[in-house]
C-alpha cells in the first residue's frame, strides 16, 4: 500500500533524447489511464454480448505549476529562441512544437511519484494579474508507442532533488514587474483627436494554447506506430477598461512578446512569442463595486 | 404492433448470426402496360420474378461461416454449402446466394463482416418474435490481434519502395448470380454464377507510385486471432496490385492505399487425373505414345 503524502510526489518533466529536465512547482497533478469497452449487442438477443475494447488504451496527465522563469534551456529551444531567454521546460516545449516544421513529434517523459509516461503535450495556458503570482497549467496525452503502455511505474514517494542536467527556477513570474507589450492595449481615435488616442490600461491576461496530435495506429498493434504534431491554435484574453466598438469585420493581424518577469525587475523574463494574432471578440461587464471592465481575445494559429 | 431488434433472430442455413443489424427487402418486378395512344394505366404486369436481398452486419468469434461460399459456392464439386436459406424472425428463404462479403481492418476495433445474400423467391412464413438472451460466450474478434504478412515483390527497384506497415484495409468479394428462369416458372430452377473476385485494399506506409502498366504480383494475407493469441481466421488475397492510391488532407498524414485483385477463388483445381484406355486400364494412349507426357 502507498500512502505518499504531496511533498514526496514531484512532477518531473524530461525531454526525450536529452538530459532536459526539469522539476516543476506543481500545485497539483492528476493523472489518468482508460481504456475503451464497448457493450456488443445483437439483433435477435436481449443483453450484450458482452463489454470489447473498441480502442486503444490512452492515458492523460495534467497539472498546475507555478509560473516559474528557469535557466536557458539550450539545444531544445523552439525557432527564433537566442540563449538570452529564459523560461519553463513547458514553455519552450511549447514554443518548440507551435513553431516546429517537423510532423513527426516526439513527447517527453513526465513522471509524478514514480508514474511515467511519454506525454505530448494537449495544451497549455498561464495568466498574468496585477499583484499576483502567475500559475501555468498544461495536459499531456500520452498514447503510448509499439509496445510500450502509455503510463507505467508504481506509486511510490520520490524526493525532489535537484540532479545533473536539471535546470533550477529562478524567479516565479509575478504581476508587480510584468508589463504586456504597448501594442497589445486597445487604442480608440476619434475625427478630432487622431494623435491622441484613448489607450487602454491592461489589468491581466490569460494565456493558452492547445495542440492536435494525430497517433496511427495499425492492426495487429494497440499503441500507434507514430504521432504526429498537427497543429496549434493560441489565444490571450485581455481585461482592459475600453470597449472597442469598432471592431472590424478583419483585424489586423499583429505579433506580440508577452514578457513574465518575476520579482526582480532586471532578472531575464520569461519570454513568449504570439504570431500573427487577430482580435476577435471584445466585450464589457459591470458588477456591484467594480469599474466596467472589458474583455478581447485575440487568437493565433500554427 | 411493433417489435425491437432484439425479438427478430437471424439464421443462415440455421446457424444463428450475432449480427449488429440485418436488413431483408423484397421487390417483385413490376411493369405498368400502356396501350398505344395511352399515357395512363393501371395495370401491371410481372416481367421477371420476385426476388431480395439479405443483408446484415456480424461480429466474427471464430472461423467465419461465410467464407466457405467465397471459396465453394458455384466450384466443381458442388458442395452442400452452395445454396443458402434464412430466416430472419421467422421470413424465410431457401434459394440465396452469397453476391458481396467484406471485412473492414481497423485498428483496435472489433472485427465486422458485411454479408449481403440475394434470394430468388418469395419470402415464406410470417414474423414471430423471439426473446432470448444473449450468449456470454462469445469472443468478438479484435483488429489488435492481428497479424499481416505479405509478399509483394517490389523491392527490386529503387522506384518500388517497400511496405513495412499495414494500417487498415478491407477484404471484399463480390460474385454475380443471375437466375434461370424456365417457361412457367416464377421461382428459378437454376442460378447461373458469373464471375467471382476477391479484392483488398490496404493503407499502407511508404509512398510510392511504382505501378507497372502488367500489374504487380502480390499476396496479402490477415491472420486474425483469439485472445489466446491463436489464429481462427485468415484473410488472403493473392493476386495482382493494380491499383495504387496517395492523398492527403490538411491536418492528416499522408495515406497510401494499394489495391490486390484474385480473381481465382475455386478452391478446387480442374485436373487431369490419369488417362484410362477403353479397357478401363490406366495408362499411354494413342500409337507410338510412351511416357506420361502426351
Amino acid at each position: 500500500m502507498a500512502r505518499i503524502f504531496y511533498d514526496k510526489a514531484p512532477v518531473e518533466i524530461q525531454a526525450l533524447g536529452t538530459n532536459f529536465r526539469e522539476t516543476l512547482i506543481a500545485t497539483d497533478c492528476s493523472i489518468n489511464f482508460n481504456n475503451s469497452q464497448s457493450p456488443i449487442y445483437s439483433v435477435g438477443k436481449k443483453g450484450p454480448i458482452g463489454q470489447f475494447p473498441s480502442a486503444a488504451r490512452v492515458g492523460d496527465i495534467s497539472f498546475n505549476f507555478l509560473t516559474t522563469i528557469t535557466g536557458e534551456f539550450q539545444n531544445i529551444v523552439g525557432i527564433g529562441v537566442t540563449s538570452e531567454r529564459n523560461g519553463n521546460i513547458i514553455n519552450y516545449l511549447a514554443d518548440a512544437i507551435k513553431n516546429s516544421t517537423d510532423s513527426e513529434a516526439s513527447g517527453v517523459i513526465i513522471k509524478c511519484a514514480n508514474v511515467s509516461g511519454v506525454g505530448f503535450l494537449s495544451s497549455y495556458s498561464f495568466n498574468a494579474t496585477a499583484n499576483s503570482i502567475s500559475s501555468s497549467s498544461a495536459a499531456f496525452t500520452l498514447f503510448g508507442s509499439g509496445s510500450d503502455l502509455p503510463v507505467s511505474g508504481r506509486l511510490s514517494g520520490v524526493s525532489a532533488g535537484v540532479a545533473v542536467g536539471t535546470s533550477v527556477t529562478t524567479g516565479i513570474a509575478h504581476g508587480r514587474y510584468t508589463t504586456m507589450p504597448s501594442t497589445l492595449n486597445t487604442k480608440l481615435y476619434d475625427d478630432t483627436s487622431a494623435q491622441n488616442p484613448a489607450v487602454a490600461t491592461i489589468y491581466s491576461a490569460d494565456y493558452s494554447i492547445s495542440f492536435n496530435h494525430n497517433p496511427i495506429y495499425k492492426i495487429g498493434q494497440e499503441f500507434p506506430v507514430t504521432t504526429f504534431y498537427t497543429n496549434a491554435s493560441e489565444s490571450i484574453n485581455v481585461s482592459e477598461d475600453l470597449f472597442n466598438s469598432g471592431l472590424k469585420y478583419d483585424e489586423t493581424a499583429a505579433s506580440y512578446n508577452l514578457e513574465l518577469k518575476g520579482l526582480s525587475p532586471t532578472a531575464n523574463p520569461m519570454l513568449l512569442r504570439i504570431t500573427d494574432a487577430k482580435q476577435i471578440n471584445t466585450s464589457a461587464s459591470v458588477g456591484l463595486d467594480d469599474i466596467i471592465r472589458t474583455q478581447k481575445t485575440l487568437t493565433a494559429a500554427y | 404492433m411493433f417489435y425491437t431488434a432484439n425479438n427478430s433472430k437471424l439464421q443462415v442455413n440455421g446457424n444463428e448470426i450475432l449480427a449488429s443489424n440485418a436488413e431483408i427487402s423484397l421487390q417483385a418486378n413490376l411493369q405498368p402496360n400502356y396501350n398505344i395512344k395511352q399515357r395512363h394505366t393501371e395495370s401491371f404486369t410481372a416481367t421477371n420474378g420476385i426476388g431480395g436481398t439479405l443483408s446484415f452486419n456480424y461480429y466474427l468469434t471464430g472461423v467465419d461461416y461465410f467464407k466457405s461460399f467465397i471459396t465453394g459456392q458455384a466450384e466443381i464439386p458442388f458442395k452442400s454449402s452452395q445454396v443458402i436459406s434464412g430466416n430472419f424472425g421467422g421470413l424465410n428463404f431457401d434459394s440465396g446466394y452469397l453476391t458481396s462479403y467484406s471485412v473492414n481492418f481497423s485498428p483496435n476495433a472489433p472485427a465486422i463482416a458485411n454479408a449481403s445474400i440475394s434470394f430468388f423467391d418469395q419470402l415464406n412464413g410470417q414474423f414471430v418474435p423471439t426473446t432470448e438472451q444473449a450468449p456470454t460466450d462469445k469472443e468478438v474478434l479484435n483488429f489488435r490481434n492481428a497479424s499481416v504478412a505479405h509478399y509483394i515483390p517490389i523491392e527490386n527497384t529503387t522506384l518500388s519502395g517497400s511496405v513495412e506497415d499495414f494500417v487498415a484495409g478491407t477484404y471484399n468479394y463480390q460474385s454475380e448470380v443471375q437466375p434461370v428462369y424456365l417457361m412457367g416458372e416464377t421461382k428459378p430452377s437454376a442460378v447461373s454464377f458469373g464471375p467471382k473476385n476477391v479484392n483488398m485494399n490496404f493503407e499502407t506506409d511508404n509512398p510510392t507510385g511504382y505501378l507497372p502498366v502488367s500489374g504487380n504480383t502480390a499476396r496479402i494475407s490477415v491472420d486474425l486471432k483469439n485472445t489466446a493469441n491463436t489464429v481462427v481466421e485468415n484473410f488472403t488475397c493473392s493476386g495482382v496490385m493494380r491499383g495504387r492510391n496517395l492523398a492527403s488532407s490538411v491536418g492528416d498524414y499522408i495515406k497510401q492505399t494499394i489495391n490486390v485483385t484474385q480473381a481465382s477463388t475455386q478452391d478446387t483445381n480442374v485436373y487431369v487425373g490419369a488417362i484410362i484406355d477403353s479397357y478401363g486400364g490406366e495408362g499411354c494412349v494413342g500409337i507410338g505414345t510412351i511416357g506420361g507426357n502426351i
